[in-house]
């Protein structure tokens, strides 16, 4: 897990951090989708009660993932809807080939990319 | 920048299975997991000649446990010799939906008793040196070794991930499920897990629902209700309308029976049996928007190949399970159902 966010960052600089307009709600998801990343990729390590299938999911999905964040970050409001189409069924949606584990990737990623997700001290899990 | 760095060092090294929703016992099987790799390889670098000091040799202990298999082969199942009720024709000529799902099933189950008797009686031979080890019979013979299943039989088989000796157990109580639905006509409780394509039975089963109350087949969806019995024999009739449905297991949760709900399993507690369910087909069915759609599964590897069918070769269906937690909880904790263990 925390290897796995941290080569996420590797080729984070303060000056992409800063280059948006709502630098808070940037940030903030930058960690959310680096951590549901993490998530996703960890827990194929649990076999068949992680995914039905062994995906690669590899640092690219993550990539577009951000450079897509960072357009819809330019509108007004925050499109949670098609944030969470575009990375759930589309960048990770396309390598997943069973049904019950697209509904995994979606449910997952609802948790990590929220309203709620901005708000300080919320937690990804009950141990924080 | 640096505070992010900072943070994500201050991380733990080793993560509990809760961050990813996986309950605790999930550390368990990623153990078992690496243990297997492990044993497997050990295993597969196994010589084949050497053997103990006053052990048997390899030639020895094939030639034992194929006799011993042969010996305890049930017969074929013959369909003219069945219970005359399951065969009798309807005013539109045709023999009842689950009567089919029979015949399909015997006709699978037929051809692998014949592959296996007639590998097991080539194997004697050929051990024997009184005929060719074909590259067929030399993989059996490995396997037979090694307590697995063999490839041959695998190929005309269903799937299942047991080891040879369970397999073995198994297959002779499918074989006798079948043979009492043969002989005796249907039973109060179908044993899925026995079935080589439980899809087809599912659909059997609406089928029948269908023609009996002409209800079109695409309206149809599944309810269920988990009985309190436990087991097939508990269960003395069958429902009137459906199917009661025994001998599943549940991965990654628990069916809690006070509270009659899916719950957290108990520590170190992998697998629970679920009791009787009855499946019954209801015109515009919806589940509950609160309930979890459970999985269904053939094997605990869940993973299957799309067939031409459009349905996964492991995925049967989705169980409405009533639950307190949302189904959120569930799909992140790995929840499902299965037909078998591996072991």
């Amino acid at each position: 897990m925390k290897a796995n966010i941290k080569r996420s960052y590797v080729s984070v600089t303060q000056e992409i951090l800063e280059e948006t307009s709502k630098p808070e709600i940037w940030r903030k998801l930058l960690f959310s989708l680096s951590f549901y990343h993490a998530v996703i990729q960890e827990r194929r390590k649990f076999g068949p009660l992680g995914w039905n299938k062994s995906y690669a999911f590899n640092d690219s999905d993550l990539e577009t993932t951000f450079t897509m964040l960072r357009l819809f970050l330019e509108q007004d409001e925050v499109p949670w809807e098609a944030l969470i189409f575009v990375t759930g069924h589309i960048n990770y949606g396309g390598r997943v080939t069973d049904d019950n584990d697209r509904v995994l990737l979606i449910t997952a990623l609802s948790k990590y990319c929220c309203v709620e997700a901005l708000k300080d001290g919320y937690k990804f899990s009950g141990s924080g | 920048m640096q505070h992010y760095r900072d943070y994500i060092e201050s991380l733990p090294l080793n993560d509990p299975p809760e961050i990813y929703g996986l309950h605790g016992n999930a550390n368990i099987k990623y153990q078992d997991i690496e243990s297997n790799k492990v044993i497997e390889t050990i295993l597969s670098i196994q010589p084949r000649l050497v053997s103990a000091v006053g052990g048997l040799s390899p030639d020895e202990i094939v030639l034992e446990k194929s006799r011993e298999l042969l010996a305890i082969l049930p017969g074929i199942l013959e369909q003219k010799e069945g219970f005359k009720e399951l065969f009798k024709v309807n005013d539109q000529g045709l023999i009842p939906s689950l009567s089919t799902v029979l015949v399909q099933e015997i006709t699978k189950f037929n051809r692998l008793l014949r592959k296996m008797r007639q590998s097991l009686a080539d194997i004697d031979q050929a051990t024997n040196g009184f005929i060719v080890m074909s590259e067929e019979l030399d993989s059996m013979y490995l396997k037979l070794l090694n307590n697995q299943v063999p490839d041959n039989w695998a190929k005309v088989g269903y799937p299942s991930l047991k080891p040879l000796g369970s397999w073995f157990t198994d297959f002779i109580q499918r074989v006798a499920f079948f043979e009492n639905w043969l002989m005796n006509g249907s039973p109060s409780s179908y044993w899925l897990p026995g079935m080589f394509f439980p899809q087809g039975f599912m659909t059997g089963v609406l089928q029948t629902h269908s023609r009996q109350y002409r209800i079109a087949i695409d309206k149809l969806a599944y309810s269920f209700e988990f009985l309190e019995a436990e087991e097939a024999e508990d269960v003395e009739e069958a429902p009137v309308d459906g199917v009661y449905i025994s001998g599943l297991f549940m991965d990654g949760s628990r069916w809690c029976r006070e509270n009659q709900i899916i719950t957290d399993q108990h520590p170190s507690v992998m697998f629970d049996t679920m009791p009787i369910i009855h499946f019954n087909p209801k015109e515009d069915y919806k589940p509950e928007a609160e309930d979890y759609l459970c999985p269904l599964y053939k094997t605990s590897l869940r993973q299957g190949v799309l067939s031409t069918t459009g349905l996964s070769t492991n995925f049967v269906l989705h169980v409405a399970s009533p639950s307190k937690e949302s189904p959120a909880f569930w799909v992140q904790r790995g929840a499902a159902m299965l037909c078998m263990l591996d072991d």
